[in-house]
């Protein structure tokens, strides 16, 4: 999915990683002040006409994360709200507003999530964007016959679950390879044959699939492993050592 | 020499519109960098250097890369710490790298072949097994044993990349909800039978253990690894459907937390689990690491993070 331009010629394994302050600083305003950008990477393209699963193939440049300078307009002519209708969707706003820049702000950072459908009945989805724009501007001057409310905003666009999904449902799309390996044959044969671990019952809710969708493919092997062996070597000490997760995890937040 | 380098490193940075870092995945570095320097011992990256890791304290490497802000690559020869040994010297002067974990297979995301292996280390300082751990840790790749690009020669070329696990790095990985420190302590127990330990000789090892983590003498550890062998595809499907099932709200919580992305679900659902016993046989290996396993859900979780993490390198 990757695609480079003429002037983007590295080697593998350099990538485009900005901080927040680079993309500000050395993208954003340089934009808003039509000066030269130091490289063609970010997209111009009102990325309010299309659903976040369409941006990626419009990009110039990206793997994981796509980026876009957009224009933004207003929900109401004489209103400084904007208007985040996009697609078949909408994006709603999510967490704090991040300045950037020291010591005074040149710029600020908001995230939102990507809902299909209308609002307030929208269906959220992973597809996250990080909008940066300018800090110190006086939005509410308009222009003459003009619903416009930034010329450019800075967006970078992912998808948190790190693949591209065409359709409106990541659900949707996610349940379907979960099924296909499912087999109930061998899952009561498993059953049979470890009396201590699970039920004589066997049920595939959509609930708990929902939930199994959470956990990474390859994470139980690992365990396993990890666990055996713990357990050969500390006997009964490991009751006490491998509670320590519980403490770090719960300190941490 | 040494402001020939900085000169050299300050023209290698200044090449970079901003925004671009060399953030390099697992398989680019084993497919692209170490293919290509065991084919051209002159090979050189624009950002890896040749360095002579046992002559190199962790804490010169930084100002001997060719780049790099957190962390560093490095090209460099792995020699035998004995002439008929399959042990790797790992000594410097002032310390020793020490493996943690278990050795990771690295596939091509084309193909899905083997390409090659990453070790990760930290570096202890003084000598081994009584050693200070720091913070400077080293992933290593290397071609896998029965790649066609291996050499008959003894020598052979890793890369390497090197990085500091700071506070900030805690921090990070912290709101990232993951503890990376927890999965190295974790698998240091793990990696004294890894399977990828080329080292025929547990007992050498096991000898080297502190008290608290000497094996239970009645356990045979033969038997057990073999036992352990037959059962893992059984038991990794109970552990699956163990920790999908019991998961609880808090744990879905955690959740909410996970930012990492997964390339593909390959998910085998069991139906609802009775409550494990409390009180297991020592004797039924299998029994017992089944019903653990399903009482600590709570750790698999934070297990699964920690190997996303390794993976992905997000902006900072």
């Amino acid at each position: 999915m990757m695609k480079s331009g003429a002037d983007l010629q590295f080697p593998p394994g350099f990538r485009f990683h900005p901080t927040d302050e680079e993309l500000v600083l050395m993208y954003l305003c340089r934009k808003c002040a039509s000066q030269p950008i130091p490289a063609p990477i970010i997209t111009e393209l009102d990325l309010y006409r299309y659903d976040p699963w369409d941006l990626p193939d419009m990009a110039l440049y990206g793997e994981k994360e796509w980026y876009f300078f957009s224009p933004r307009d207003r929900k109401y002519p004489n209103g400084s709200r904007p208007n985040r209708a996009a697609g078949t969707g909408y994006w709603k706003a999510t967490g704090a507003d991040k300045p950037i820049g020291r010591p005074k702000p040149v710029g600020i950072k908001k995230a939102l999530v990507f809902y299909s459908g209308k609002p307030p009945n929208g269906e959220k989805t992973n597809w996250i964007m990080h909008e940066y724009r300018l800090a110190d501007v006086d939005r509410s001057v308009r222009k003459k016959n003009s619903l416009r409310l930034d010329d450019w905003v800075l967006c970078r666009i992912y998808n948190k679950k790190g693949v591209i999904e065409k359709r409106r449902s990541d659900i949707e799309d996610g349940l379907k390879p979960v099924t296909d390996t499912c087999p109930p044959e061998s899952v009561a044969r498993l059953i049979s044959g470890s009396e201590q671990a699970v039920s004589p019952e066997f049920t595939c809710s959509n609930g708990r699939l929902s939930n199994a969708l959470d956990f990474p493919f390859n994470y139980v092997d690992a365990i396993a492993d990890n666990e055996i062996v713990s357990r050969l070597l500390g006997g009964n000490q490991m009751w006490s050592t491998t509670l320590d997760p519980l403490v770090v995890r719960q300190g941490t937040f | 020499m040494e402001q020939g380098d900085h000169q050299q490193h300050k023209k290698e940075e200044e090449a970079l519109p901003p925004g671009f870092r060399f953030h390099p995945t697992d398989e680019e570095l084993i497919s692209y960098y170490l293919v290509n320097k065991i084919a051209d011992q002159n090979f050189t990256g624009k950002a890896i250097a040749d360095v002579d890791l046992n002559k190199s304290e962790p804490w010169e490497l930084p100002e001997k890369a060719k780049m790099g802000g957190k962390e560093w690559y490095f090209f460099s020869l792995r020699d035998r710490k004995y002439p008929t040994g399959v042990r790797t010297n790992r000594a410097t002067n002032t310390g020793y790298w020490k493996t943690t974990g278990k050795d990771k297979e690295i596939f091509n995301s084309t193909t899905s072949e083997l390409v090659g292996m990453k070790k990760t280390l930290v570096f202890y300082r003084g000598r081994a097994p009584r050693g200070e751990k720091t913070c400077w840790v080293m992933h290593e790749y290397r071609l896998h044993s029965k790649s066609s690009y291996r050499t008959s020669k003894q020598d052979e070329w890793v890369v390497c990349r090197v990085f500091k696990k700071t506070e900030a790095t805690k921090k990070y990985i912290s709101t990232s909800s993951s503890s990376t420190s927890h999965h190295h302590n974790n698998h240091t127990r793990a990696s004294i039978l890894s399977t990828n330990n080329n080292n025929p000789n547990y007992s050498s090892d096991l000898l080297q253990l502190p008290p608290h983590l000497q094996p239970h003498p009645s356990l045979n550890i033969n038997q057990s690894l073999m036992a352990n062998a037959v059962h893992l595809a059984e038991l990794s499907r109970v552990f699956r459907a163990s920790t999908s099932t019991t998961m609880d709200s808090s744990h879905q919580q955690l959740m909410n937390y996970t930012h990492m992305p997964v390339s593909g679900l390959n998910l085998n659902l069991g139906g609802a689990l009775v409550q494990p016993p409390p009180v297991v046989s020592l004797e039924d290996v299998a029994a017992v690491s089944a019903s653990y396993n399903g009482e600590n859900g709570f750790g698999n979780v934070e297990m699964s993070q920690c190997m996303d993490l390794d993976g992905y390198w997000p902006s900072y």
